[in-house]
C-alpha cells in the first residue's frame, strides 16, 4: 500500500498511490497514516485522487486515521472518485470530514480554519 | 410486485426473465484478496450490458460488502473456507447469490448495520458496521437462509433493467 506525504502551502498532504482502499488493505492503510501523521502539527490533507473504491473497511480506516490523530486535529479528502464519493454520502461521512474537488482548493484554505 | 403479470408484453429477449440468466458463475477461497479479484472479475462479467457509472458503483460497492461479511463473519480469523457466487441478469436487475459453508448470521438474520447519524462527536465516530446498512440501501428483496450447514444469501440490484416494450396502440 503505497503512500506518501508530501508539503503543499505549508499543508502536509497525504497521496494514496492506490486505486482501491478496501478490506484487503484497511489495517495497512490504517497503519500507514499513523506513521505518516505522527509529528506533524495542524491539518492534514489526504489525496485520495487516485482511489477509484473505498468499500466500508477503506471508510472505517479513513474514519479511524482521524481519530488516531487526536483531538483538534484536521483532517480533510481531497479527490474523491464518484464511486467513492457516493459512499462517503451514504453513511453521511461526507458531513464529517471537509472534501474538496483538487489540492489547490484545499491548500487555498487557510491552516487554521476549522 | 408482479403488477404486469397477464399483459401483453413483446418479449424481444427470450432469457430476460425476472429471475434471469446466469452471467457467471465462481468460487474461491475466502479471502479478502480473493474477494477484490472475485469483484474484479464480476465488473468485467457486467460490461456487456453498458451499465451507467451510478448503477456500476452500487454493484460494486453492495457485492464488496457482501463478499466481505463472509471473509469476516462466516468464516473469522482466517477459518479456511469457500464462497461461491453467481450473477444473474433478467427484467428485475441482477440478481447476486452467494453462498458459503461458515457460521451461521447471528440469530439466523441479516444484521441491520449501523445507520449513519448526522453529526456526530468526532471520538465516537464508528468505523465499522456500515457494510450491512450499504446492502440494504442498495438491494432489494434480500434473502438469507440456511440449509445443510450452508449459508445462502440472494439480493437484487435494480441496475441494467431491461425496459418493457411498449404495446403498440392498436391505431398503428
Amino acid at each position: 500500500m503505497e503512500m506518501t506525504s508530501s508539503v503543499h502551502n505549508g499543508l502536509t498532504v497525504i497521496t494514496v498511490h492506490e486505486n482501491r482502499i478496501d478490506a484487503a488493505v484497511a489495517m495497512r492503510f490504517k497503519e500507514n497514516m499513523k506513521e505518516l501523521t505522527e509529528g506533524v502539527a495542524g491539518r492534514v490533507i489526504v489525496d485520495l485522487s487516485a482511489v477509484i473504491f473505498v468499500d466500508s473497511s477503506g471508510l472505517g480506516a479513513v474514519v479511524g486515521s482521524m481519530k488516531q490523530m487526536g483531538r483538534g486535529r484536521r483532517m480533510d479528502l481531497v479527490g474523491l472518485s464518484p464511486s467513492v464519493e457516493k459512499v462517503f454520502r451514504m453513511t453521511r461521512m461526507d458531513s464529517v470530514f471537509r472534501i474538496f474537488g483538487n489540492l489547490d482548493e484545499a491548500t487555498q484554505e487557510p491552516a487554521d480554519a476549522s | 410486485m408482479r403488477h404486469d403479470a397477464g399483459m401483453n408484453h413483446v418479449r424481444a429477449d427470450p432469457p430476460a426473465t425476472a429471475a434471469g440468466g446466469v452471467l457467471s458463475r465462481s468460487a474461491f477461497r475466502a479471502t479478502f484478496a480473493n474477494v477484490r479479484l472475485a469483484i474484479e472479475n464480476a465488473m468485467s462479467t457486467l460490461e456487456p450490458l453498458n451499465l451507467p457509472e451510478e448503477e456500476k458503483s452500487s454493484v460494486e460497492i453492495a457485492l464488496a460488502e457482501a463478499l466481505n461479511n463472509v471473509v469476516e463473519h462466516a468464516y473469522p480469523d482466517g477459518t479456511p473456507g469457500d464462497v461461491k457466487l453467481v450473477l444473474r441478469h433478467g427484467r428485475a436487475g441482477l440478481l447476486i447469490e452467494i453462498r458459503d459453508n461458515g457460521r451461521p448470521m447471528p440469530n439466523g438474520r441479516t444484521p441491520d448495520g449501523n445507520h449513519p447519524t448526522e453529526s456526530e462527536p468526532c471520538n465516537d465516530l464508528p468505523e465499522g458496521g456500515f457494510g450491512w446498512f450499504l446492502i440494504r440501501e442498495l438491494a432489494r428483496d434480500l434473502v438469507y437462509d440456511r440449509e445443510n450447514g450452508e449459508n445462502f444469501l440472494i439480493f437484487r440490484l435494480a441496475v441494467g433493467r431491461k425496459k418493457t416494450p411498449v404495446r403498440p396502440t392498436p391505431s398503428l
